[in-house]
């Protein structure tokens, strides 16, 4: 899911680094109310996870791979703007030392990866809750449905993203979204969504078990749906 | 934390396997083999070379051979890992009350 530079044209990359600036400016407003210097560590630690997680690529039925991202995860233990600034550094450092994303294309990366992802996984999470007595199992599946639904709906926007060039800014990615947009929802709705889905239950579940500190954390975010 | 590191460890050892699965993600492949005319692909180009990476494809330039290519992503992962906690704890030491 990381658009490489090239794919976007100048318009479209403009466009989601100034729609990036205010959700950028909001996380770090919120982390400076919430995040406890206790807890950067934390933060840190779940960054480098999602920059680990990402080079687990799998295999996709029609040839090509995806991977995790790990957002939701940090999203359920501190919050989705904590998601938006841990998933942000791993992005920058992909883009910068390693050439996975493109640099013109980092605010695009970072508007599906780390906006879309964290809040589509908090919110539907947050349903959970809301509607399940269990606050634990609401945790596990909710944060484990709301993986799988927010980065498959990541990956539909990176394939609107690069499927409308041909028709706003001709000269940049040639497919249209007819391709690019089954493409990229093929290989989420079958393996990079139940990857991340199933991984973000999974280590809740051990959390929970073995560090249930870890779910006490104060969540970065907005209050979605009074959770 | 000791544990915490233990576990990061193991998983960056285990980053290799990622290399296994065939092929690459869909709409990352190299302008070059786009289905254009070269007019079309020199556009785009002039944007994809803005910057080149020092460790494309998470590995060392040059280690193609053998099992050279998954101790490249091995080692791209510990650099990769250093710098994002060094960068997150500085962001977070600046946002954090005390």
């Amino acid at each position: 899911m990381h658009i490489p530079d090239g794919y976007l044209g100048p318009v479209t990359c403009a466009f989601f680094y100034i729609v990036m600036v205010p959700i950028w400016y909001l996380a770090f407003k919120k982390a400076r109310e919430k995040l406890e210097s206790r807890t950067v560590p934390v933060l840190a630690v779940l960054s480098a996870f999602s920059f680990i997680f990402m080079m687990f690529n799998w295999p996709i039925p029609d040839g090509t791979t995806g991977h995790g991202v790990g957002g939701a995860l940090i999203s359920a233990l501190m919050g989705p703007y904590a998601a938006t600034i841990a998933v942000t550094v791993a992005l920058l450092i992909q883009a910068v030392f390693f050439g996975d994303g493109g640099i013109t294309a980092f605010g695009a990366n970072c508007f599906n990866m780390a906006f879309i992802l964290p809040f589509t996984s908090y919110l539907i999470m947050n349903l959970f809750k809301k509607v399940m007595k269990d606050e634990r199992k609401a945790t596990v599946i909710g944060a484990a449905v709301g993986g799988y639904v927010g980065i498959t709906l990541a990956a539909i926007f990176c394939g609107l993203e690069i499927g409308i060039q041909p028709f706003v800014e001709p000269g940049y990615c040639p497919y249209s979204f007819w391709l690019s947009v089954p493409a990229m929802a093929f290989a989420h709705l079958i393996v990079a969504g139940p990857v991340e889905g199933i991984v973000t239950g999974l280590v809740l579940e051990y959390l929970y078990r073995y560090s249930p500190d870890y779910l006490k954390l104060e969540k970065i975010g907005p209050k979605i749906l009074g959770v | 934390m000791r544990k915490t590191i233990v576990v990061l460890a193991i998983l960056i050892l285990l980053t290799p396997l990622g290399l296994l699965a065939p092929g690459e993600a869909w709409g990352e492949w190299s302008i070059e083999d786009w289905n254009v005319s070269e007019s079309w692909k020199s556009v785009a180009e002039k944007i994809a070379n803005i910057w080149s990476a020092p460790l494309p494809d998470y590995n060392l330039p040059g280690w193609e051979e053998g099992a050279l290519p998954y101790l490249g992503y091995i080692i791209s992962a510990i650099i990769g890992v250093v710098l994002i906690v060094l960068i997150t704890i500085a962001i977070g030491r600046i946002l954090a009350r005390k």
